[in-house]
């Protein structure tokens, strides 16, 4: 099959933030010998085409377009796939001022879609009929795979993933405190910058980005995994996604400090994440 | 040795659009056994590590940065990358950039070396006889075999703009499939368009320009597609022209339609991909760029 995805709506900004998503599914596809091609022009292809839209509808004429190309009955048939990455009760994503009408919109695209594939377990299936709705498990994929710095090398103690806001910084300044050698990679960083960071980390650190988030980031784990590092997990997420704890040093909010204290100093700390990658690779 | 690419300058989105400076610089340096990492604000090494500018100055705040370091008791090597000319007016004397070319100049007095790869004439300006030509060539590392169907006819690599939006909208109305990385798309995404491009099409953004652009030809050139360049250039970095195909502007639309409907493009540059991989080494490059006795001494630190 021929999926296209387009990814107009996250022009230009957002792309750079959407590639640890966008890649596994490309990379995932293409496994399985489907063709897939990447676009934001206008031009989309019809059926037995599937045209991949990636969540965001913050602004209305990304919605309007899409709602308007989907309602033309004069245009030839056309399949649309849609991936939801957040959860749709998260209010700091959903009823954020910076993102107005991203949940409104969104409700108002599904019935026009051929089916969703959320990536969260949150509560979709009160939108989407069964027969529309398929759960993406995100899983190692061997194209992605990439390798680390030798030991000696990783002069980087912990690498936070992500964003630095008041809830990380916290724990930012406690491992500065302790002598480790901290870095991150902001949140917005190209991949060739961040690969490297992460190659020169004895640890990844991935940690939510505010209390009342209750899903964990399975494309930032799985983008840490990839690269063998030993990823330390904040232990919170109860759904179905908790089988990534599996694959890292998981632990609560309160106990990051020690937990990547102790596992910097460990001699094994590297080895840690070359064997959780081994069992991401054949458990997943 | 140590070289850091010290990017404050260009955070955050700037970081994207550097990606086809920095690569081959640091893939090159990796295959000389040096270790790059990258790091922006406080982040900066000491000697013997080397840390690395790359121009677009026109915050200073980075070059503050260097003068105040450089005047403190702890020694430091800074390295600045060109990758403009220096007599286009439309970089340095740009009204939306007016201290582009004033912070460019007190940065080549504070550094120790700089590499440019395009080979303008920095030697009239003070520190510019430090600057050495790096000339961008093959690396196996970043080799890359596509294994999509090349089903782009032409890829337009950069901004569009006025200069090459008619070029795009004619190929368009001669029935190719016409594709534009837009000058600010991830590199995965350009990656992904180039893999799947019969054609890549590097022409210059503005009548007038004198030199090619190295670090489109080689990014495309290193994924086995076919290079078509405006014939522009008449200096050293006309050797690309050995493995992108020469086209004056007016010729190019009839020449890529030619091309893209011979069915020959991936053999043309593939071909083109071994050519340039026997002459050119970006390791070499270099190591020829690193003739100054500084690079004796940071071997020797």
């Amino acid at each position: 099959m021929h999926f296209h995805f387009q990814l107009a709506n996250h022009y230009y900004g957002g792309l750079s933030q959407i590639e640890d998503i966008v890649t596994p599914v490309v990379w995932g596809l293409r496994a399985l010998g489907h063709r897939v091609t990447m676009g934001i022009l206008p031009q989309l292809p019809n059926w037995p085409s599937v045209v991949l839209l990636l969540e965001y509808f913050a602004y209305e004429p990304a919605i309007n377009s899409f709602l308007a190309w989907r309602s033309d009955t004069s245009l030839p048939r056309s399949c649309v796939g849609l991936i939801c990455t957040e959860d749709l009760d998260d209010a700091l994503v959903m009823n954020n001022p910076e993102h107005p009408g991203r949940r409104e919109n969104l409700l108002r695209a599904f019935p026009y879609c051929d089916f969703v594939w959320p990536i969260v377990p949150s509560g979709y299936d009160a939108y989407v009929n069964a027969e529309r709705l398929a759960f993406l498990d995100y899983g190692y994929i061997d194209a992605l795979r990439l390798e680390g710095w030798p030991t000696a090398q990783r002069d980087i103690d912990v690498l936070f993933y992500g964003s630095i806001n008041e809830r990380r910084r916290a724990v930012m300044e406690g491992l500065t405190a302790r002598g480790l050698n901290v870095a991150a990679t902001r949140g917005a960083l190209p991949s060739y910058i961040a690969r490297n960071l992460m190659g020169r980390a004895k640890l990844v650190l991935d940690m939510k980005r505010a209390d009342p988030v209750i899903y964990t980031s399975p494309s930032r784990i799985c983008a840490a995994l990839q690269q063998g590092a030993t990823v330390v997990s904040e232990l919170f997420d109860t759904s179905r996604l908790r089988f990534l704890y599996d694959y890292t040093e998981a632990c609560e909010f309160g106990d990051i400090v020690e937990r990547c204290v102790d596992l910097a100093r460990s001699p094994d700390v590297v080895e840690r994440g070359l064997a959780a990658r081994e069992r991401f690779s054949r458990g997943t | 040795m140590r070289f850091h690419f010290l990017l404050t300058n260009h955070f955050r989105y700037g970081c994207f659009r550097i990606e086809d400076i920095c690569v081959p610089i640091a893939t090159g340096l990796g295959e000389l056994g040096h270790i790059v990492t990258y790091g922006f604000d406080d982040d900066v090494p000491p000697w013997p590590a080397v840390n690395l500018l790359v121009e677009n100055f026109n915050n200073p705040a980075v070059v503050d940065q260097m003068a105040r370091l450089k005047a403190g008791p702890q020694r430091y090597c800074f390295g600045v990358v060109g990758h403009e000319d220096i007599a286009d007016a439309a970089i340095f004397d740009n009204p939306s950039f007016p201290d582009r070319r004033r912070n460019l100049e007190r940065a080549l007095t504070l550094a120790d070396f700089g590499w440019t790869i395009v080979p303008c004439e920095y030697g009239a300006l003070a520190g510019g006889e430090r600057m050495r030509f790096l000339e961008f060539g093959y690396a196996r590392s970043l080799r890359h075999n596509a294994s999509l169907p090349r089903d782009i006819d032409v890829l337009f690599y950069g901004e569009l703009g006025g200069r090459r939006l008619p070029l795009f909208n004619a190929l368009v109305g001669r029935g190719l499939k016409v594709e534009a990385s837009f000058g600010l798309l991830p590199a995965f995404f350009v990656q992904d368009l180039i893999d799947r491009a019969k054609i890549v099409a590097d022409i210059g953004r503005a009548d007038g320009l004198r030199f090619l652009t190295p670090t489109r030809i080689c990014a495309a050139l290193h994924r086995g597609a076919t290079v078509m360049s405006e014939q522009i250039d008449r200096g050293p970095l006309a050797k690309l022209y050995r493995y992108a195909a020469p086209v004056t502007i007016d010729d190019f639309v009839e020449t890529a339609v030619a091309v893209a409907q011979s069915g020959r493009a991936p053999e043309i540059g593939q071909k083109a991909r071994e050519l340039f991989a026997v002459e050119t080494s970006m390791a070499a490059s270099l190591l020829r760029a690193m003739t100054l006795p500084l690079f004796a001494e940071l071997a020797a630190a």
